[in-house]
């Protein structure tokens, strides 16, 4: 029996649209008609030129689109390319190879949802994704959107989502090699190659990446009581050794005209020292661990069916259905813990299963030209653990969402909801709503208000009890409201300038419940509920070109995220303090940080230099503001050739790109840490040549 | 030529890789700035750099002291602070500078790995004993004033047992010496297979085997926990934690303080290991878990005891499941007691139990006319105290008798505590129910302060001790009179509040007579390290 009946552009009640989904194929099958294909998008009276791009997800945050292609010969690394992304600030833990995680307007990394062709990599043991895992060259583009995306990616996403899109095989035949060799005995390499083969498009990729990271380095001074109490000493970072492979195969073809299959599987392995922060300046290698180490190993698989234009569906539907698959191991051994406490050997398995149906109509209601969506999440989480337990949570969400256009779509309004369920935590609402206001066709304003939420993962509820710290399994989710209000401005050229695009947005968090470890009792630290956090800010991306061979940019991020302070009553008596502290912070986060980049060079792409100063400010170090690690400015610098357009010959097999470039790093070698205890190294060179045929 | 081009441009990344790096000190070593916002602060150490003690140095004969305190800081900077306390806000001083420990601390020739400082023990202007634990077990020598090590000749007397001579790796040969800034506190400690270990179970099986200790039921001396120097003699109390700390039931191996012969002259230090221990070893056992807390005390007989104050083995509560809140803090596994050792005969001759109670970690606080010593529980808001005067009535050491049990010099014990009032909307009871990491009297003696560390407030309670003829008048005597908040309670809504106080203690001398500024002083180790600094007492 039909419940629906669906056509190409009609009316159709709000409330049934649920149920198109549920329907999905069956019902398409039948209803096809003969209107014309119309965008999927509104039509849009916007600017093209507008880079700060449109998410289809998430039509109205603020958002990056960054093209990997636009940073070749610039950047190796993944945290390289999302630093320079406005309200993004990537938080390194060694160098490279190393753990590092992103954070976006103020977050933690556990609350920013990280995907891999919209597979979601943060486990539910840990919440974070490690950004080292994921190799740059299989990178097409990154898409960060930035505020509350629970309504898009359910829990975890408080500060927001960021999108990892791997190259898609196109049919044609294209074959790349890289290799790279810089400073403190590293080499990447990779090769990759893709065809079509019949119906099948395919692409296959490796990297693989290798570095002693034996740089050196100097411990922190700490200045207190009006003297440095504490020198720094010349350290070399030991143990700090890292290899790793990684290879992606994707395949997909069309079934029929409109009805397309997918997928892929990419697979990384690393094994890698772990020497830990240099806690002890005065002791041997500075505290550093010269045993512990690291093997994680993370398969990560999708296969998607979407129908787009498929004749057995009407024009204005778009169905997808995707079933995702996470699993990771890793193990952790430190047979000598620089403590002297007992050997440590832990090992832990996450597994991760999920489906996804989404279907997307455009219709017309009530006057009103409009896109609903709809979607369902399911999603079963395990961890099996030999300290920890087995634990396991079953998600299920279901989304709903509408674009609403009005007056040619110049005001678009987009009301979402989303309820999330979570095993042991009950169900949620989320609602959320975006506008975009596009007075005129270089203007676009932009508005968004809504709520997020964090379930706590699995470390934080259920680490073992070692007496000293433990987890808490009585935690709460963290709950949040975010609102964010701007303009993006886009002009394509204005006499000498050329795209010149500006992005201004402020934006304001309050989040509930923030789950915080701390001290508990005079013997333990735990995970917790603490007071409320509040993060607000200003962001503001600029760029523009000047007679196509300059090209300036220009990113500044100020926030200020705070702790409420707890309600205590006023002390008095013969030790009361004489006035409390002024103020908190969130510790790890920096007030400013910006980034001044220039590129000169054709489009032809012919040579390419690039300079980039990126400053950021102290970084606050406890929830008091007072300790402060100190403000850093590094420079860094590129330059690449493309020989294949000098040295072109004409012969078969020459490529069709063959690109030299050389990169300096930390140029004027600062001392650079994210956090005290983890340094990351100074100037650093490298040299890479690739060739694409 | 372009494929010979193409060959050489391969050859760049693979050489690449040779390349060297910056060693990131172009613009200088980062720092920590720890400004100090609470005037009657000073900030020692970052997050993580809990300071762990302080004592006060006294004025040089003839010369006014340039500084009046020496403060350790641990984790991340283990240094010594120099800190001039006239004046609010406190500072180093401008000639002298905070000592960083080297790797190799005591100067014994051997890289030391992971160590932390316990406590600071000043016992003249010109030598402080600083107490340190970890892979590192043992007292450094400090100049106080001079904020520098200072080397002792470490002798060990040719008639020391060549045979147990293996059992104190850290020691020279016997007849043998050497210079050094530090002794070390590692001994094995032979108990005897038949003691208990905190658990009940015999030292034979309960005793992990130790490539250092080889005999049955012998176990290396663990986590030096004090250090008292009185009679000549050195004494290092260690704690001895056997497997599972951090666990509920965390294995107490018998308690024992390490004795050196030590003889301070004017510019000289001598020590090693003393040849007047039970069986010519240089170590005692003492009767309760965990030693902790070491106090000299001379009687008006002129008698030295050494007062060893026992926490007791304690584990680390775990958390109920079946509860929403969150239980930890310490879990009391045995008493503690109060061993009173004869410093000349080395013998332990009396001992006072405290039945249900658990001394805190610090020395005891004795008032100023040496009637009674107070001191602290770690798991509970109460004071427990000992009748000094008894002590002289103690029997002479040989006798070869079992160590008195002086219940008669018990002034307030587990039974019959002097409790300390909570604090309203204080920590939560669950998993803080009080900590009293400090006592100290004031100069005259007419009043005592407690520092509770989970509510981080003050207890200030009215002493009279005058004319008290009996222990047991002596309990009415200690009056409580107010409580006042110092920092912030241990709850989980004030992460971002100074708290977690410690280590309360009164500056000798008369405020206002003998010295300015500040008279109670204590340290805060969250969520960075502070010595702070309370005028209390006006001139």
């Amino acid at each position: 029996m039909r419940l629906c009946v669906v056509r190409g552009r009609f009316a159709i009640p709000a409330w049934l649209i649920p149920c198109l989904a549920l329907l999905a194929l069956p019902a398409w099958g039948e209803t096809q008609d003969e209107e014309p294909a119309t965008p999927r998008r509104l039509p849009p009276a916007r600017v093209t030129a507008v880079r700060p791009a449109e998410l289809p997800a998430a039509p109205s945050t603020f958002a990056t689109v960054i093209e990997a292609e636009d940073y070749r010969g610039e950047v190796e690394t993944l945290q390289g390319l999302l630093d320079d992304a406005v309200g993004v600030q990537v938080r390194s833990f060694g160098g490279p190879g190393q753990l590092s995680e992103i954070s976006i307007r103020g977050s933690t990394g556990q609350q920013v949802i990280v995907l891999l062709d919209g597979v979601r990599l943060n486990t539910a043991q840990t919440g974070t994704v490690d950004l080292s895992t994921i190799p740059l060259s299989i990178v097409d583009r990154i898409e960060v959107s930035r505020g509350g995306g629970a309504t898009q990616a359910g829990s975890g996403a408080i500060g927001g989502v960021v999108n990892i899109v791997t190259q898609r095989p196109s049919g044609a035949s294209r074959t790349s090699a890289a290799l790279s060799g810089g400073s403190f005995g590293s080499w990447r390499g990779s090769l990759s190659h893709s065809a079509g083969a019949g119906p099948v498009d395919y692409g296959v990729s490796y990297t693989g990446f290798s570095t002693q990271g034996d740089w050196e380095f100097s411990s922190v001074e700490i200045r207190a009581a009006g003297q440095d109490t504490v020198e720094s000493v010349p350290l070399e970072r030991v143990n700090n050794g890292v290899e790793s492979h990684s290879a992606l195969l994707q395949l997909a073809g069309e079934l029929a005209p409109g009805l397309r299959l997918a997928g892929f599987d990419q697979m990384y392995f690393v094994s890698r020292g772990q020497p830990g922060p240099d806690a002890e300046p005065e002791a041997p290698y500075g505290g550093q661990s010269r045993t512990a180490h690291e093997r994680q190993t993370r398969n990560v698989a999708q296969l998607k069916l979407e129908a787009d234009g498929w004749e057995r569906l009407p024009d204005a539907v778009r169905v997808e259905s995707q079933i995702s698959y996470l699993y990771e191991k890793s193990r952790f051994r430190d047979p000598m813990p620089v403590d002297g406490l007992d050997p440590i050997a832990t090992q832990q398995r996450n597994r991760s299963a999920s489906w996804r149906g989404l279907a997307e109509i455009e219709h017309e209601t009530f006057g009103v030209e409009q896109l609903a969506w709809v979607a369902f999440d399911v999603r079963y989480d395990a961890l099996s653990s030999h300290e920890a337990g087995s634990h396991n949570r079953w998600n299920t969400a279901v989304t709903l969402r509408d674009e609403l256009g009005f007056w040619g779509g110049r005001f678009e309004l987009i009301p979402s909801l989303r309820w999330d369920y979570a095993d042991d935590f009950g169900s949620e609402w989320i609602p959320h709503v975006g506008v975009i206001v596009s007075p005129l066709a270089w203007l676009r304003l932009k508005a968004n208000g809504g709520r997020s939420y964090r379930v706590p993962d699995f470390d934080e509820l259920f680490f073992p009890d070692k007496g000293f710290i433990r987890g808490n399994p009585n935690l709460k989710p963290e709950q949040a409201w975010n609102a964010d209000v701007g303009l993006e401005f886009g002009i394509e050229k204005l006499g000498p300038i050329e795209n010149l695009q500006l992005q201004v947005a402020y934006f304001y968090q309050d989040i509930e419940n923030s789950i915080v470890f701390q001290r508990i009792s005079g013997t333990t630290v735990a995970p917790t509920n603490t007071n409320d956090a509040t993060v607000q800010g200003v962001e503001l991306a600029l760029r523009l070109g000047f007679f196509a061979w300059v090209e300036l940019s220009a990113n500044w991020t100020h926030q200020n995220a705070t702790l409420e302070r707890a309600q205590l009553p006023v002390a008095s008596g013969l030790f009361a303090p004489v006035r409390q502290f002024p103020g908190t912070a969130l510790p790890g986060q920096a007030d400013d940080e910006y980034v001044l980049r220039v590129r000169l060079g054709p489009d032809s792409g012919l040579f390419k230099i690039v300079a980039e100063r990126r400053h950021t400010s102290k970084l606050h170090l406890s929830f008091t503001d007072t300790p402060t690690l100190g403000a850093r400015t590094v420079y860094d610098v590129s330059g690449s050739v493309d020989l294949a357009q000098l040295w072109r010959s004409g012969s078969a097999g020459f490529p069709d790109k063959l690109i030299a470039s050389i990169r300096v790093t930390n140029l004027t070698d600062e001392a650079v840490r994210d956090s005290v205890g983890f340094p990351q190294p100074g100037r650093s060179l490298s040299f890479a040549l690739e060739a694409q045929w | 030529m372009v494929r010979r081009l193409c060959c050489m441009l391969v050859l760049l990344p693979l050489l690449g890789g040779k390349c060297g790096g910056g060693d990131g000190d172009g613009g200088g070593a980062l720092g920590v700035d720890l400004p100090t916002s609470d005037p009657r602060c000073v900030a020692l150490a970052d997050i993580g750099g809990f300071p762990p003690g302080y004592d006060f140095i006294p004025a040089a004969d003839g010369s006014a002291a340039p500084l009046q305190l020496l403060a350790a800081t641990t984790a991340r900077s283990k240094n010594l602070i120099p800190l001039a306390i006239e004046q609010i806000p406190f500072a180093v001083p401008s000639e002298s500078a905070p000592l960083q420990l080297p790797a190799d601390s005591d100067g014994d020739g051997n890289v030391e790995f992971f160590k932390s400082i316990d406590d600071v023990v000043v016992l003249s202007s010109d030598l402080a004993l600083v107490t340190v634990s970890g892979n590192f077990e043992g007292v450094l020598f400090v100049d106080p004033l001079g904020v520098s090590l200072r080397e002792a000749r470490v002798v060990v007397p040719s008639g020391f047992d060549p045979a147990s001579f293996t059992d104190f790796p850290g020691l020279p040969a016997p007849g043998a010496s050497r210079t050094q800034t530090g002794i070390t506190s590692t001994a094995c400690i032979d108990a005897g297979v038949d003691s208990l270990d905190s658990r009940g179970v015999r030292l034979e099986d309960a005793v992990r085997p130790a490539f250092q200790c080889d005999g049955p039921g012998t176990f290396p001396a663990s986590f030096t926990a004090g250090a008292a120097a009185i009679g000549g003699r050195l004494f290092i109390a260690m704690s001895n934690v056997g497997v599972g700390p951090g666990q509920p039931d965390t294995q107490f191996l018998p308690g024992s303080v390490v004795v050196y012969d030590f003889d301070v002259a004017d510019d000289s230090i001598a020590v090693g290991p003393t040849l007047d221990g039970p069986e010519g070893r240089p170590y005692l056992l003492t009767s309760g878990f965990n030693p902790t807390g070491l106090t000299g005390f001379r009687t008006p007989a002129g008698r030295d005891f050494l007062l060893v104050s026992h926490t007791g083995a304690i584990g680390i509560r775990a958390d109920d499941p079946n509860t929403d809140a969150l239980e930890s803090g310490a879990l009391p596994i045995t008493n503690g007691v109060i061993d009173i050792l004869d410093v000349e005969a080395l013998e332990l001759v009396a001992t006072i139990p405290l039945l249900d109670a658990n001394p805190a970690f610090d020395r005891l606080a004795i008032d100023p006319t040496n009637r009674v010593a107070l001191f602290g529980d770690v798991n509970a808001r109460r004071l427990y105290g000992i009748d000094l005067d008894v002590l002289s009535s103690i029997g002479p050491a040989g006798s070869g008798d079992p160590p008195e049990v002086l219940d008669s010099a018990i002034v307030f014990d587990g039974t019959n505590p002097l409790e300390l009032p909570a604090l309203p909307g204080g920590a939560p009871e669950t998993s803080c129910p009080g900590s009293i990491e400090g006592v100290g009297f004031n100069a005259v003696g007419d009043a005592v302060y407690a520092l509770d560390s989970c509510d981080g407030a003050v207890a200030a309670f009215q002493v009279d001790l005058r004319g008290a003829a009996s222990t047991a008048e002596l309990r009415d005597r200690i009056v409580f009179s107010s409580l006042s908040p110092a920092t912030a309670p241990l709850r989980i809504d004030t992460v971002d509040r100074l708290r977690r106080p410690s280590s309360l203690r009164v500056r000798p001398g008369v405020p206002g007579s003998d010295y300015g500024g500040p008279d109670v002083f204590f340290l805060i180790g969250e969520p960075e390290g502070y010595l702070c600094g309370v005028r209390i007492d006006s001139p």
